[in-house]
């Protein structure tokens, strides 16, 4: 007879389970799962109109 | 004036000297139609009351000015919020956060649309400073603020926020949205980037792209672009991302960052003239995304790099030489590249200029010098606070009630009778 699966985390001996729930774990987490609406690609409005701030050869 | 903002006047000097806030804020966020109805008077009432006793009056009446179609005389407008976010008074403002952060935004985007980025940035310091209970809050004002600091490439008013890691988030009466967090981040990555502080920068985008999601965010896959970047830049490798990294990341956005993937692949094979191959095979990607500059100094890292790794194999070489095997065009190309990685503390190395020899050197610190003992120091005491810190958070979300019920195991769900609703189940 096989042994049972070894548990790695004592606290969650069901295993840790198909999803974590963020709501609980801290009130700002919350907030981030936002993003798991319905929506499959967001923020796509986001303003990014900057110049390209890295170029070294601006200075020169 | 029209009796109505008489009467508007009347209850906001009336509630605010009573300290009535909270049913302060409910009258002022009732009547803001009559507000907008009588917008051309507004300016009066904004003179009629007190900045320091009656904030919150005041409030209401600029988020009505700034929701117009059309905002009515811009300047005082603008001038009116100047002076506004100076002076009014921290204590009752904080009873509308939420009404106190659409004002900031309203007033960044008003100053974005007409390209008078400068003017807003001392205005939105104070407005944060005001706003915050503690240095260590975030608030969605401070996206606004760095957006600005880009805007205007005057990058330091944004590090007094930057530079100091956040522990906690301003709900703002429960409108703070991931929006907010994830571009303050991503504009923070920036603005590191651009003052060359790349393991802050790598820390700020490494923020966004671990954000929990199961939906492509638009911010997070330009910070993924930049993070692959600076991680070459500074690891000369794409570095692992934690466990925690949403599978969003691996499934969706990687696939749509091919060219900055291309690039890291080549990268990592140490060719320079692949390296340039690629990207100018992807010049139209890296040009449009902005991100060109980064490119090219990528290809630097590289060159030092490869410079870097001569150190390893030779104790002396010509600079012919060093040019011919990093693939540089001529030896005072490389004599320019060695110059500066000697003086940026990169190599250690001296340059015989008569016969165009480089002599590299072991790292001359054996660290036992008073400043690096001072330096040694200073960062085993920000290890210190930094477990103290972690200690007290920990403490605090051991005594959370809710934390407290979940851990102990009386869940609501696991008490007898009570039964499972359909609204539970999707609540996961």
């Amino acid at each position: 007879m096989r042994p049972a699966a070894i548990v790695a985390d004592e606290m969650f001996p069901e295993g840790a389970g198909s999803y974590m729930e963020m709501e609980e774990a801290g009130g700002s987490t919350a907030l981030l799962m936002d993003l798991a609406a319905n929506e499959k690609a967001v923020h796509s409005d986001f303003f990014n109109d900057f110049d390209d701030l890295f170029d070294d050869e601006d200075l020169s | 004036m029209a009796s109505t903002l008489e009467h508007y006047v009347n209850m906001v000097q009336t509630m605010s000297s009573t300290g009535n806030f909270t049913q302060l804020c409910d009258f002022i966020n009732k009547s803001s139609d009559m507000l907008a109805k009588n917008a051309s008077h507004l300016d009066n009432v904004y003179a009629t009351l007190d900045i320091q006793q009656t904030s919150l009056g005041i409030l209401g009446i600029l988020c009505v000015k700034y929701s117009l179609p059309n905002i009515p005389d811009l300047e005082t407008t603008l001038i009116q919020t100047t002076e506004f976010l100076a002076k009014c008074n921290g204590e009752h403002v904080r009873y509308a956060t939420d009404n106190y952060a659409e004002l900031c935004h309203k007033f960044a985007q008003a100053l974005v649309e007409r390209k008078m980025y400068a003017r807003g940035i001392a205005p939105l310091v104070q407005a944060i400073q005001k706003i915050q209970i503690h240095p260590a809050q975030l608030t969605s004002i401070h996206s606004s603020l760095c957006q600005l600091c880009l805007l205007t490439k005057n990058m330091k008013p944004a590090l007094l926020f930057l530079d100091i890691d956040v522990t906690e988030i301003s709900r703002e009466g429960g409108h703070f949205d991931a929006k907010d967090y994830l571009l303050y981040y991503y504009y923070g990555g920036m603005i590191y980037t651009a003052l060359k502080n790349y393991d802050r920068a790598l820390y700020c985008f490494e923020i966004v792209i671990t954000t929990p999601s199961v939906a492509v965010s638009h911010i997070m896959m330009e910070a993924y672009k930049k993070f692959t970047l600076v991680s070459l830049i500074l690891h000369g490798k794409i570095i692992s991302l934690p466990k925690y990294t949403p599978q969003v990341l691996q499934r969706y956005i990687k696939p749509l960052c091919q060219p900055y993937m291309d690039l890291s692949a080549v990268y990592t094979q140490n060719n320079l003239a692949d390296l340039r191959i690629t990207v100018s095979k992807h010049t139209d990607v890296f040009n449009r995304d902005s991100n060109m500059g980064l490119v090219k100094q990528c290809m630097t890292s590289l060159i030092k790099k490869n410079i870097q790794r001569l150190t390893k194999t030779f104790l002396t070489l010509s600079l012919a030489d060093m040019a011919n095997r990093v693939q540089l065009t001529s030896p005072k190309e490389a004599e320019k590249y060695v110059l500066h990685m000697i003086e940026d503390g990169e190599i250690f190395a001296t340059i015989n200029q008569k016969d165009g020899m480089v002599r590299f050197h072991d790292n001359p610190e054996n660290y036992n010098s008073p400043n690096m003992l001072l330096e040694l120091d200073k960062e085993m005491q920000r290890c210190i606070q930094l477990d103290e810190k972690l200690r007290e958070m920990d403490r605090e979300i051991a005594i959370n009630p809710q934390y407290v019920q979940k851990s102990s195991g009386t869940h609501e769900d696991d008490l007898p009778g009570t039964s499972t609703g359909p609204g539970k189940i999707q609540a996961y």
